[in-house]
């Protein structure tokens, strides 16, 4: 029952701003699937550079190059999707979404912006973050230096037709619904 | 010597004294008919030669020579009808009874053959002559109406018999329907007839089953009729939550649009949401905030209406989706 009514509140909250565990664990996933993808970018390099190098050479990037590397990694992985669809992957699976104060969608230079200000939450210690707990329209200090807003953006729509059907009752007429939407609470 | 006799006959009497009289009669009745005979050929040679000249010459002085005959003669003969005329009359009244008693009714009747009588009765001559206007205006219909008895006369009156004898369809035939609907007034005629009262009595359900459906469905223009539906109204009338749950086509968006990533996705999707719920509860209440205060979220996200709910619909709880969030 208690998923249920948090499954019912999550579809009802759409175009809500969202709030910091989902931005969290957006945050989260985003940084690991950055970090695994530039890893295996690296190693597939290395992998590649000595294999068809002639005395197998050993690539050997220095760490303040990898780290520059990896910066413009992140900043690439988090512009260029913030500044088109308004979500990176990780945001898409929590079912987040970047916009624009009023609600519409970012541009290239709400992306930008948005991405070279998000360090700001970090360099000062965390603070920048408060306001997504504190502040009325959750907004970290890189959303109000670039006027951006995360709202939750699943679908909305379909994740509420899912549930209807899932949380319909065992009586329902159909044999093909009743498997499915039955069991499907006790399964969540 | 006829109108002398006695005529005071009884009826036994009268056969043989008519017998007798005729024996004493006969040398009379033979000099009658004589005279008559003679007469008769003189006239016909009078006639036949009085047309010549000599004839009219003789004649006029015949006249000449006889004309003091014939004045005495004339006085004669007037004095005789002066005369007879009492005498007749008297000998008819006396004879009238005897006659009367003499004549038997019946046998007369009896006598006369009806058949050949009516046969030679010129009917319609005889109902030509008749003044049936006259009669008719002589006539009190009003009393003769009175004086029927009407009761009596329908209760004797077999009508389903006289029913039985009309030939319908030939009176049916014979009327004018057009010019009998012409004079109907339609509109009084419904306004004299209780709709609601009529409808109570009818069977719909017999009357439906008489109803050829598909006949009359393809008389139905289907594209003017959805034409004037408003979709739109008919849509927002849905109730969407509803027919997604009871019918297939909840487990067909289910199947259709969920795998298990798109479950798991689901589940996680609404754990954040729901631990974002609590933290931003907690959060109202140490900061003391009203959450039903605070912004839901972009103006432009939330004046297009929740995406989730229709719109205007509420949460169980009375709360609307936005506040319920925010509590």
């Amino acid at each position: 029952m208690t998923d249920i009514s948090q499954r019912e509140l999550g579809v009802t909250q759409q175009g809500h701003y969202a709030g910091a565990v989902s931005r969290l664990v957006a945050f989260c996933c985003d940084q690991a699937i950055a970090t695994i993808c530039f890893s295996i970018a690296t190693g597939s390099l290395t992998y590649i550079v000595t294999v068809i190098s002639p005395d197998n050479y050993e690539l050997q990037i220095p760490p303040s190059v990898l780290t520059a590397f990896f910066v413009f990694w992140l900043f690439l992985y988090y512009s260029y999707p913030w500044s088109t669809s308004g979500k990176t992957a990780g945001m898409a699976i929590l079912g987040l979404r970047v916009v624009q104060r009023d609600g519409s969608p970012t541009t290239l230079r709400c992306g930008i912006l948005r991405t070279l200000m998000f360090p700001l939450g970090f360099i000062t210690l965390g603070l920048g973050f408060v306001g997504i707990i504190t502040n009325k329209e959750h907004l970290a200090i890189y959303d109000r230096i670039a006027k951006t807003a995360v709202v939750y953006d699943w679908d909305a729509r379909g994740a509420r037709l899912r549930f209807l059907a899932r949380s319909a009752p065992s009586s329902s007429p159909d044999h093909l619904t009743s498997q499915s939407i039955s069991d499907a609470p006790e399964q969540i | 010597m006829i109108l002398g006799h006695d005529l005071t006959v009884s009826n036994e009497d009268t056969a043989s004294s008519a017998r007798d009289e005729e024996s004493e009669d006969w040398g009379v009745d033979a000099a009658l008919g004589a005279a008559t005979r003679a007469a008769r050929a003189a006239n016909d040679v009078a006639s036949a030669v009085g047309g010549s000249l000599p004839a009219r010459l003789a004649t006029a002085a015949a006249k000449r020579l006889t004309e003091p005959l014939a004045k005495e003669g004339h006085e004669v003969r007037e004095r005789l009808v002066s005369d007879a005329g009492p005498v007749a009359r008297d000998a008819i009244q006396r004879v009238t009874p005897g006659v009367v008693d003499a004549v038997n009714i019946n046998e007369v009747l009896a006598a006369i053959d009806i058949d050949a009588l009516l046969d030679r009765i010129d009917i319609d001559r005889l109902v030509g002559r008749v003044d049936v206007a006259g009669i008719v205006s002589k006539v009190d219909v009003n009393e003769l109406v009175q004086g029927v008895d009407v009761d009596g006369i329908v209760s004797r009156v077999d009508v389903a018999a006289v029913v039985e004898r009309v030939d319908v369809d030939a009176l049916i035939s014979k009327v004018n329907l057009d010019a009998l609907l012409e004079r109907i007034d339609i509109g009084l005629l419904l306004d004299r007839i209780d709709l609601n009262q009529l409808l109570t009595k009818i069977d719909l359900n017999e009357l439906l089953k008489n109803v050829d459906l598909n006949a009359l469905l393809e008389n139905v223009d289907l594209d003017a009729l959805l034409d004037s539906v408003d979709m739109n109204a008919l849509v927002n009338n849905l109730d969407i939550d509803s027919l997604v749950r009871n019918t297939e086509i909840g487990s067909l968006i289910a199947q259709s649009t969920s795998g298990i990533a798109g479950e798991a996705l689901d589940v996680v999707r609404s754990q954040g949401v729901g631990l974002d719920n609590f933290l931003n509860r907690w959060a109202n209440r140490v900061l003391r905030r009203d959450p039903i205060a605070l912004p839901a979220g972009p103006p432009l996200l939330i004046e297009i209406g929740p995406l989730a709910l229709p719109s205007g619909q509420v949460l169980p709880g009375g709360q609307t989706d936005s506040n319920k969030a925010d509590s």
